[in-house]
């Protein structure tokens, strides 16, 4: 495995690209909004003065009708009101007076803006030129004139906001920002991807192979596919190896004519070459038949960046799956409403449930480049029949392809991680790819909310088929063909596996405690009714979107601290009963605060406390199951695990559907909070009473 | 295809997706601008309209009686060119019969259901509606009794609006056409700049490659490198090129001569 950008110059080169790619989004973004801003300014202005030029007339006909019955326009009462009631019903409208015919104001609602004497006396003077638009400090100011019978005894006047158009425009600012956090996201896994497979890692292999020709190595060359500078030198250099290996094959054949010669002259020559050849031999080594080995380096990223698109392309129906769910609707006999809606997500759970072992089996048996190019075909169909669906039970259909999509592409993956990795360097790896799953998640969720407010559910699905056809090109072009190593023992599991596990009392605490409930909060609270939530308080795709996000920066920003923390601190048991008080608590406030903040509150306490708890539980395993990885094995004993939390997985939609249909959403969350805070509580007993210490392992009191 | 090539084309297709989402996010925010402030202008003239008809219906005048009616429509008609129809219909039973209007073949015939529907909501007094040539306005009438009566239906231009809005989409196009192209230029030039470096020292490399395939005097030296990279690669050569001038030799001598050179 090719270590990651140590070639000297690429980091200072990478780190150059972001900054230059960061300003230049930022100084386009600026341009392109500012652009906008004048463009709609020039347009939008227009229309806005004709619209107070309505109100105004509207008000004056009213006005008017009391003039006209004999009131003075000073004496006429609730005038104020009635002028307080016209603003308030038009956002953009925010000063309304009425003056005398000399410009003296009578009544008036809203901020007066500066100059404004001067603005009343001059337009007074002028006779209240209606549809004469004049901009007055912040405001815009038409007039109507107001008669009584054919004598103007006054004016009124409507001042519209001139910052509206700009209020507009920062409407969508936090679009314009997902936007932009999502452009550098990708900037980075691009960038990540292309200076390692055309800069770093080729520069590894040409150090790696130079150091070898140094030594008197010619028996290898390089496997390369660019045709750029290092492309052309790798080429060049290979050349250059095999005409060394031409050379003394060469050699070799005239030593073997020279053989079938006889006489004194032919005896010389083969003393002289064979001389040559025993002095080379000593310090060279050729490629056996001239034909050097051809040795390509695999890289992490190889992995991440098909990874990270595919999740991508997953996740952009995450802010607003259910609420197409609830579009496609239609009756099962035996579920709520609620319960129906679920079901996609606990099938798709399911589903990945059950193909990922198999995945697992059919990636060590045809290698993880054809898996993860099925999965990805089946992956493409999915996301364009889910996005096509007609019904409730095509939809069903579509999803536990992608599910099964996503059990291949996932194992693919891994396998490919294991293939590259030692067991001592397999864990930063696995970080490799949960780093990619996590950021694609932030990117997905918040870009699938903007995307799908504005071009509608199906249009996001298609682009996440075409996201899979991206990752897919990636790997048929970056993925060596065969990746599986035969070597690798590849343990299988069996029904048996579970039931030795399950008779472990504390694996047994931990999984329907600890794990278990953990899943059943994610799938329910976030996956399943965040969206449907968000959207029954009036929240837009694109707020749905960014609330979830909340959760993946928890997690993101989250995991390495606590992980970091609970190994300098040796602790276990406690940061897993902490992050499961955390998130249970979280759900729990919208109990109090059934409302946006109770959500966001919810949502951040749930990564916050998925975020401490995740590794710790993971790690927590093979510490309660010493015994039973001594027979089994780790890597069985940890699938067991992976298997059984999906339980769940899937479960969590349901219950949680169940829960609502008995208290309504928000209570559900506060509900699946308080499943979530007393099976925590109740494991903390459990451990307790088994003596394990909360700040020690929890093999300890083995 | 050049690491420049490359790099460039990676941080343009970044800059495109950012811009080109931008662009949409803002035309898409004009688009339910221009017609959030249309229709709310309409929405004003509708409740004139409402205001002037509930008048002579709370004086005890039937709505279908309200004479003055047919004459405001008229007149409001004629005071704005994107209004293409304004109509007042009675409600009875489901049904709403229209019983003034600027389109005089339309009188007297039923309105659409929807409109009936929307007019009795007891939890709004407007709605709005898309036809394929109009947006339109409803107003709810509304007698002393809080009885839902009628509506008042104001249909206006769709192409109006459709004509700005496409005028938009092409003035933004523009702005962003050039956006891009500029940025573009900085990102190639940028990244041109940031891999000279790299390009220089793997151009020089292969050209030293090169001649030492040619077996001429190799123009890349321990004394004339520059980079890490170029001094790692001097020393590889220099080994490389004893080796093959130990095969050059032997071969020479195998194939040319008796081996007294040997």
């Amino acid at each position: 495995m090719a270590a990651q950008g140590s070639a000297p110059f690429v980091g200072p080169i990478r780190v150059r690209l972001f900054g230059l790619t960061i300003i230049l989004l930022l100084l386009s973004l600026l341009a392109v909004s500012a652009d906008a801003l004048r463009q709609f300014e020039a347009d939008l202005v227009p229309e806005m003065d004709r619209k107070a030029v309505a109100v105004g007339q509207s008000l004056e006909k009213q006005i008017s009708r009391g003039l006209n019955y004999g009131i003075p326009l000073e004496k006429m009462r609730g005038t104020a009101e009635f002028l307080e009631v016209a603003r308030k019903s038009h956002v953009e409208i925010k000063y309304v007076a009425i003056t005398d015919k000399s410009g003296k104001v009578l009544f008036s609602v809203g901020d007066a803006p500066a100059g404004l004497a001067g603005h009343l006396g001059k337009v007074a003077g002028d006779g209240f030129p209606s549809g004469d638009s004049r901009r007055v400090d912040k405001l815009l100011l038409s007039a109507v004139p107001l008669k009584a019978g054919d004598q103007i005894v006054g004016g009124l006047h409507v001042g519209v906001d001139q910052k509206f158009v700009q209020n507009k425009l920062e409407d969508i600012i936090y679009d314009v920002l997902i936007v932009l956090l999502v452009s550098l996201l990708i900037t980075f896994e691009l960038l990540l991807f292309l200076m390692t497979a055309n800069i770093s890692r080729p520069m590894e292999s040409v150090h790696m192979l130079m150091s070898r020709v140094e030594v008197g190595d010619f028996r290898q060359n390089l496997a390369h596919d660019s045709r750029d500078e290092v492309g052309r030198f790798i080429t060049t250099l290979n050349g250059l190896i095999n005409e060394v290996n031409s050379h003394y094959q060469q050699m070799q054949a005239k030593v073997a004519e020279f053989w079938s010669m006889s006489g004194p002259e032919a005896t010389q020559r083969r003393k002289t070459l064979g001389a040559h050849i025993s002095q080379l031999l000593n310090r060279v080594h050729f490629a056996k038949d001239g034909v050097p080995d051809v040795v390509r380096e695999k890289s992490l990223v190889d992995v991440r960046t098909p990874m990270f698109i595919f999740i991508f392309a997953e996740e952009l129906s995450r802010s607003f799956f259910p609420l197409y769910v609830s579009e496609l609707y239609v009756p099962v006999p035996g579920l709520s409403q609620e319960m129906v809606i679920g079901l996609p997500i606990s099938l798709f759970m399911l589903f990945v449930a059950i193909g990922t072992p198999f995945a697992g089996v059919w990636t060590d048996r045809f290698g993880s480049r054809r898996i993860f190019l099925i999965g990805a075909i089946l992956a493409i169909a999915g996301f364009l029949g889910t996005g096509l669906a007609p019904n409730l039970y095509h939809l069903l259909g579509w999803r536990c392809m992608t599910a099964i999509s996503y059990a291949l592409i996932t194992m693919a993956c891994q396998g490919y991680i294991v293939a590259m990795t030692t067991s001592e360097n397999r864990a930063q790896g696995m970080a490799v790819f949960i780093g990619a799953i996590m950021v694609a998640a932030i990117c997905g969720t918040s870009i699938g909310g903007v995307l799908a407010d504005r071009l509608g559910f199906s249009v996001t699905f298609f682009l996440s088929a075409a996201l899979a056809l991206v990752s897919a090109i990636f790997v048929h072009n970056t993925f060596a063909k065969k990746t599986t190593d035969p070597s690798d023992e590849k343990p299988t599991l069996k029904l048996a596996h579970f039931f030795a596990l399950f008779s472990n009392v504390r694996f047994a605490v931990l999984m329907l405690f600890g794990a278990i409930p953990a899943k059943l909060i994610l799938t329910g609270f976030l996956f399943y009714l965040t969206p449907l939530y968000m959207n029954e308080l009036g929240h837009s795709q694109s707020e749905i979107g960014r609330g979830m996000m909340i959760y993946f920066i928890a997690m993101v920003f989250g995991t390495p601290i606590f992980a970091r923390l609970a190994d300098r601190l040796g602790l276990q048991l406690l940061p897993v009963i902490a992050g499961g008080l955390l998130a249970g608590g979280g759900a729990m406030v919208l109990y109090l605060w059934n409302d946006t903040i109770g959500v966001v509150v919810g949502l951040a306490g749930l990564g916050a406390g998925h975020a401490m708890s995740t590794a710790p539980l993971i790690s927590m395993v093979p510490s309660v199951c010493a015994k039973e990885i001594e027979t089994i094995g780790q890597t069985t004993v940890l699938g067991v695990f992976r298997i059984l939390e999906r339980v769940g997985s899937v479960a969590g939609p349901f219950l949680t559907a169940a829960l609502v249909g008995l208290f309504g959403s928000a209570h559900a969350i506060a509900a699946l909070g308080a499943i979530v805070l007393c099976s925590t509580v109740l494991m903390a007993l459990f451990f307790a009473a088994a003596g394990v210490k909360p700040r020690g392992p929890a093999a300890e009191a083995a | 295809m050049k690491l420049t090539t490359k790099t460039s084309l990676t941080i343009i297709v970044i800059l495109a997706f950012a811009v080109v989402v931008t662009n949409f996010l803002n035309y898409y925010k004009y688009q339910s601008t221009l017609r959030e402030l249309v229709q709310s202008r309409f929405v004003v003239v509708g409740l004139d309209i409402k205001h002037a008809i509930e008048g002579s219906v709370n004086l005890g005048i039937p709505l279908s009686q309200a004479e003055n009616s047919q004459e405001i429509l008229t007149r409001v008609k004629a005071g704005d060119e994107q209004i293409l129809s304004v109509e007042v219909f009675e409600i009875s039973g489901t049904t709403g019969k229209r019983i003034f209007g600027t389109d005089a073949a339309s009188i007297g015939k039923n309105v659409p259901v929807d409109w009936v529907k929307s007019a009795e909501r007891p939890d709004a007094t407007s709605w709005q509606f898309d036809e394929d040539d109009a947006y339109g306005v409803g107003i709810a009438l509304i007698n002393n009794f809080n009885k839902r009566i009628g509506g008042v239906v104001l249909r206006y231009s769709r192409a109006y609006q459709l004509g700005k809005i496409d005028a938009m989409f092409q003035t933004l196009s523009r702005a962003l056409l050039i956006v891009f192209a500029v940025s573009s230029v900085l990102a190639f030039i940028g990244v041109y700049v940031f891999f000279r470096p790299i390009s220089t020292t793997f151009s020089r490399m292969t050209a030293s490659l090169n001649s030492l395939l040619s077996d001429e005097t190799p123009v890349l030296t321990a004394e004339n490198a520059e980079t890490l990279e170029e001094k790692h690669y001097a020393e590889f050569q220099d080994k490389t090129r004893k080796v093959l001038e130990v095969l050059r030799e032997a071969e020479d001598q195998g194939l040319t001569s008796d081996g007294e050179k040997a």
